[in-house]
């Protein structure tokens, strides 16, 4: 394969979707005194190890193609390969963002409700057992979510906070086998607090777990 | 034969993707008194050749707007800046215009032209008209017109 066939194979398999393909096309294509094209077929390889999730690999190619289109002198291509590292470099971010709040919620599972909660007050209470019910959930323990949302209902009915009320409802009713009563519950706090986010939420939830919901009322 | 390059319009700084990103208003306008002032000169592809993005698709589209019968086809290799495969895919038409990015159609008028690469460079929705005797051109082609958009309304 020409290196301008690998770099045709390389974009129209990127135009199709086949990300492997397109992968494959850059890979193979060799052509050291051409950096320009080079830039390219990284940028190509960049973008589909991208979409495949591959991000820490499409972040080292999308800097590669930078410094090839520099290497050309092709300011239109460095230009644009700047955008494409850029964001990138932001979903790499997010990703690991979301992977160590992942990490902290799993150690918040793990945590004593006493130990967690300190010399915690009213609504900040509820809105850490919250959490941590969300962390249980994620980890399949039933049972000890179920307590600890109960807790957490307790704990916001006492302080006030109808979000936190409605959030551990909405929780109890995620890992319960009997979700209807947690989210009509949910439904009439939500909709005494006038909170559309929380409406929406619980209307969310209702039909995820199939739970027909009151019609609104007028007068 | 005559070849014609045209670079997009003025495009949106950013979208989902680079291939994504569409003329602005202002890019629209601007092309569209470039394709007045030429129309006006008398001027008409044979064929068009087009790069698949988005700005280069809307901007191909604009000239088939005004050229219906003409064929109007995405060709990878403009995407790409690949210029012997341009070069090939163009010599396939009669007075073909070739629709593209920068260095692209900088590199591929200098080419044409016989000048160094990097010598020319086109501002988007800049256009030039060369006559080559054949493609691949055996000889530097003549440079028959030359419009930048700042030139026009």
């Amino acid at each position: 394969m020409t290196p301008d066939e690998a770099a045709l194979a390389a974009f129209a398999a990127l135009r199709r979707r086949d990300w492997a393909g397109a992968i494959e096309a850059a890979d193979a294509l060799r052509a050291p005194d051409r950096p320009a094209l080079e830039a390219r077929a990284a940028a190509y390889r960049a973008q589909a190890l991208r979409e495949l999730g591959r991000l820490d690999e499409a972040e080292r190619s999308a800097a590669a193609a930078v410094q090839l289109a520099k290497r050309a002198g092709d300011t239109d291509g460095v230009t644009q390969l700047r955008g494409l590292h850029a964001s990138i470099l932001a979903g790499l971010a997010a990703t690991r963002a979301a992977a160590k709040e992942r990490t902290g919620d799993a150690m918040l599972a793990e945590l004593a409700d006493d130990v967690l909660l300190g010399d915690l007050l009213g609504g900040e209470r509820a809105a850490v057992l919250v959490r941590k019910a969300g962390a249980l959930a994620d980890a399949g323990q039933v049972e000890a979510c179920l307590a600890v949302t109960e807790r957490a209902v307790t704990e916001a009915r006492a302080a006030g906070a109808p979000r936190e009320h409605v959030l551990a409802l909405l929780c109890a009713a995620r890992v319960s086998p009997e979700p209807a009563a947690s989210i009509m519950a949910a439904h009439r706090v939500a909709d005494a607090t006038g909170d559309m986010n929380l409406v929406t939420a619980v209307a969310r939830a209702a039909r995820a777990a199939g739970v027909v919901l009151p019609a609104p009322g007028f007068g | 034969m005559r070849i014609a390059l045209l670079r997009h319009g003025i495009a949106e700084d950013e979208s989902t993707t680079d291939f994504d990103r569409a003329l602005t208003e202002a890019g629209w306008l601007e092309l569209e008194r470039v394709l007045d002032a030429l129309t006006h000169a008398g001027w008409a592809p044979g064929t068009i050749l087009h790069s698949p993005y988005v700005r280069t698709t809307q901007t191909a589209a604009s000239v088939h707007a005004r050229f219906p019968h003409v064929p109007c086809i995405a060709t990878d290799a403009l995407a790409i800046g690949l210029l012997d495969p341009i070069m090939m895919a163009a010599s396939r038409h009669v007075d073909p215009l070739l629709v593209g990015h920068e260095p692209t159609m900088g590199n591929l008028c200098g080419r044409l032209l016989g000048a160094p690469t990097g010598a020319i460079r086109f501002e988007r929705a800049g256009f030039a008209l060369l006559e080559v005797d054949r493609l691949p051109a055996t000889r530097p082609a003549r440079l028959l017109s030359f419009l930048s958009p700042m030139w026009v309304g």
